[in-house]
């Protein structure tokens, strides 16, 4: 009998448990485009290896089991995740046409945000080192509201 | 910024694809990492609002559970937040 769905982080890292890549990150740095896989991979050594010399987080989308309350970004009292509440709500729509995304029906943010999250997915960077505002802004765990501190701001071009 | 861009949708690939993307993605953090290093103090205090320190360091969009020095980070201090 196949194993009951399990609600997966589209954020996840490499090491989390049943971690699977399900995306890679091309683009520029300051228009990250995320690439989709027809099926999403299993984590191994040698896929990891593709990343070298940087972080596997800096390159590829993992996706993993939502760690739910042991997890910064878990809102216990809602029981949702304020990471996809805040991608909604703070970053800009990178696409309007959806991924083609091997993960959906599994994933945290769109059982929970729907489409709106997948228009903004394609731009995000697990291990970021050049986020705009809204970026730094919505992967900080004290930050529970979603509401913009200012006007989005680029990061220097590559 | 990303505009939406209604004509366009987001790039699908084969699996068999995943190692030229993965190097595309690879040159694409390391212009990352490097731009990060070359921001004035100007852009630094824009983007960061003041914090200047805390810019040398990447933003983790997810959960972390782990220690950073197992994710091949070649020495970085803590990310924010963490
Ligand atoms: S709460 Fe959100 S960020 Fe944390 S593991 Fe679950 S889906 Fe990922």
């Amino acid at each position: 009998m196949a194993a009951p769905p399990v609600t997966l982080c589209p954020s996840a890292q490499p090491d989390w448990q049943d971690a699977r890549v399900f995306a890679v990150v091309g683009g520029t740095p300051d228009r990250p485009e995320t690439a989709y896989l027809d099926q999403a991979e299993p984590v191994t050594p040698e896929l990891l290896a593709l990343a070298s010399p940087v972080a596997p987080a800096e390159v590829f989308r993992i996706a993993a089991p939502c760690a739910q309350g042991a997890c910064q970004h878990f809102d216990n009292a809602g029981h949702s995740c304020r990471l996809a509440q805040k991608t909604v709500g703070l970053m800009p729509i990178a696409f309007e046409k959806l991924p083609r995304c091997a993960i959906r029906a599994d994933c945290r943010w769109w059982q929970q945000e729907g489409v709106s999250a997948c228009r903004r997915c394609p731009q995000v960077v697990t291990v970021n080192f050049t986020p705009t505002r809204s970026m730094r802004q919505a992967a900080d765990p004290d930050v529970i509201s979603a509401t913009p501190v200012g006007p989005d701001a680029l990061q220097p071009a590559a | 910024m990303n505009q939406p861009s209604p004509a366009c949708k987001p790039a699908h690939i084969a699996n068999t694809d995943v190692e030229a993307m993965a190097r595309q993605g690879v040159a694409r953090a390391l212009a990352a990492r490097q731009a990060m290093m070359e921001m004035t103090p100007e852009e630094a205090a824009a983007v960061g609002g003041g914090l200047t320190l805390a810019l040398a360091k990447p933003i983790i969009y997810g959960g972390l559970f782990t220690k950073l020095d197992v994710m091949n980070l070649g020495g970085l201090s803590s990310p924010i937040g963490f």
